[in-house]
C-alpha cells in the first residue's frame, strides 16, 4: 500500500478522475455517505478497517492518507 | 454457537403494504440512492401496523399448508414497532388468531438480527416439547424516520413476516449469535417513559459509519464461524440470505467474505431496509431460486449479530402479498 493507491481510493469514493494530497475536505463532499463508502473501499482494497470517529473529522486529504497509513 | 436437532422450517410467507414509494434522485440524494439500492419500498399507511402484516402473513401460511392455528404452540413476534408500550403484541395475535390459550405468546425486541435470534428462541422451545411455532418478524420502521433525514428516510420499508418451525426427525439448525452493547447508540430511537434528563425526539437515527465499521468487524468473522461449526465450506451454501442492510454493504460483505454475490439474493432494490422482515421477505421474493442449505445472516441494532443455517429444500416458501 502506497500513497498513490490510498489517493485512488479516495479519489473513487469522491468519484473524481484524480485527487491532490494538498486538496481540503470540506463538508459538501466528505459528508457521512463518503465516510461509509471511504470505509468500504478501503476494506476492499488493503483489508483494513478504519475507526469512524476519526473519519468523521478528517480536514484534508492529507490526514486521511495519514490516518490510513496508521491504521 | 449451538446445534438444535429436530427442528425444521416448515413454511415461510411475507407481507407488505400495498402502498409503495419511490426513491426519485435528484442533485441532493442520487448518491445516496446509488449507494443504498433502494429503487422503492412499500410503506404503511397510519392505520396499518407491523402486528396487521405479521398476521395476514400467519393467515396465508394457514390458508396454504396443512397446519392451522390450533397446531400453534407457541407465538414470538420480534418487532421494534409493537402495537403498545404494553401488552407484548404476541398475546393480541394469539386472540385474532384463534391460537389456543395453552400457548406461549411473547415479544422480542431485535431488529436487524430479530429474525435469525427468532429462529434460534423458537428452535429452543421446540427442544423444550412444543410442536410447532409461529415465529413473527415484522416492522414499520417508515413510522419512526425523520423526513428531512437522507441517510434514514430512503431506506426503510415496512413489511411482515410469517415462519413456522416444527418438529422432524433428522432435520437441525446450527446458531451463532452474538452482542456488543456498547455500541447501542449507533441505531437508536429514544423512549420518553425512560430515565432521561432529556426526551429528544422519537425518530430513528442511525451513525452509518459505526453500523458499516462494526459490520465489516464482525461479519465475515460469523460467517466463518458459522460455516466451520457446521463442517461446511462456502461451497456447501446455495444461498447466503443477509440482512438488506443496504446494497453496498452488501456488496461490501460479499467481496470481504470471499463469496460471489450471485449467491447472495437481493431484495432491497423492490422492498428497502425492513428490519426484522427482510431476511424471510428475502426469502419468499427469491422463492423461484431458493433451495438446499442456506447461511441466514442478521447484524445491526444493539450492536447484534447472529446466523443461522438450515436446509430449506422442503420448506413451504410462499408468494409475498399485499395488505
Amino acid at each position: 500500500m502506497n500513497e498513490n493507491q490510498i489517493l485512488d481510493v479516495i479519489a473513487e469514493t469522491l468519484e473524481m478522475d484524480s485527487i491532490e494530497i494538498t486538496m481540503d475536505l470540506d463538508e459538501r463532499i466528505w459528508d457521512s455517505l463518503a465516510v461509509v463508502v471511504f470505509i468500504g473501499s478501503v476494506s476492499n482494497a488493503f483489508n483494513k478497517i478504519l475507526d469512524p470517529s476519526e473519519l468523521y473529522d478528517v480536514k484534508n486529504v492529507q490526514q486521511l492518507v495519514q490516518l490510513v497509513i496508521d491504521s | 454457537m449451538y446445534k438444535i436437532s429436530n427442528v425444521h422450517i416448515h413454511s415461510i410467507a411475507a407481507c407488505v403494504p400495498k402502498n409503495t414509494i419511490k426513491n426519485i434522485a435528484n442533485d441532493n440524494n442520487s448518491k445516496v440512492i446509488k449507494s443504498i439500492g433502494v429503487k422503492m419500498r412499500h410503506v404503511v399507511n397510519d392505520d396499518q401496523s407491523a402486528m396487521d402484516l405479521c398476521i395476514a402473513a400467519a393467515q396465508d401460511i394457514f390458508d396454504q399448508t396443512s397446519l392451522n392455528a390450533e397446531d400453534i404452540g407457541a407465538v414470538i413476534f420480534v418487532s421494534q414497532t409493537p402495537e403498545y408500550q404494553l401488552p407484548a403484541t404476541a398475546c393480541i395475535i394469539q386472540s385474532i388468531l384463534g391460537i389456543s390459550n395453552d400457548t406461549i405468546a411473547y415479544d422480542v425486541n431485535l431488529g436487524c438480527s430479530g429474525y435469525t435470534h427468532g429462529l434460534f428462541l423458537a428452535s429452543g422451545l421446540i427442544q423444550s416439547g412444543v410442536e410447532n411455532i409461529l415465529l413473527l418478524t415484522g416492522d414499520t420502521i417508515s413510522k419512526t424516520i425523520d423526513k428531512n433525514d437522507n441517510s434514514t428516510s430512503l431506506l426503510f420499508g415496512d413489511a411482515g413476516c410469517a415462519t413456522i418451525l416444527t418438529r422432524k426427525k433428522n432435520s437441525s439448525i446450527s446458531c451463532v449469535l452474538g452482542v456488543d452493547g456498547s455500541g447501542f447508540e449507533a441505531i437508536i430511537i429514544d423512549n420518553k417513559y425512560a430515565k432521561r434528563t432529556s426526551y429528544k425526539d422519537n425518530y430513528l437515527t442511525m451513525n452509518g459509519g459505526e453500523v458499516f465499521a462494526f459490520t465489516l468487524r464482525c461479519i465475515p468473522k460469523l460467517i466463518k464461524e458459522s460455516l466451520s461449526f457446521s463442517d461446511l465450506e462456502k461451497d456447501d451454501i446455495s444461498y447466503f440470505v443477509f440482512h438488506q442492510a443496504n446494497l453496498f454493504m452488501l456488496k461490501t460483505l460479499a467481496s470481504s467474505i470471499g463469496i460471489d454475490f450471485e449467491k447472495f439474493p437481493v431484495s432491497i432494490d423492490q422492498y428497502g431496509n425492513t428490519s426484522s422482515a427482510s431476511i424471510p421477505l428475502t426469502i419468499c421474493h427469491k422463492k423461484s431460486i431458493i433451495k438446499g442449505k442456506v447461511l441466514m445472516a442478521g447484524f445491526g441494532v444493539g450492536l447484534s449479530w447472529s446466523s443461522v443455517i438450515a436446509d430449506l429444500s422442503d420448506t413451504k416458501i410462499l408468494n409475498i402479498i399485499e395488505l
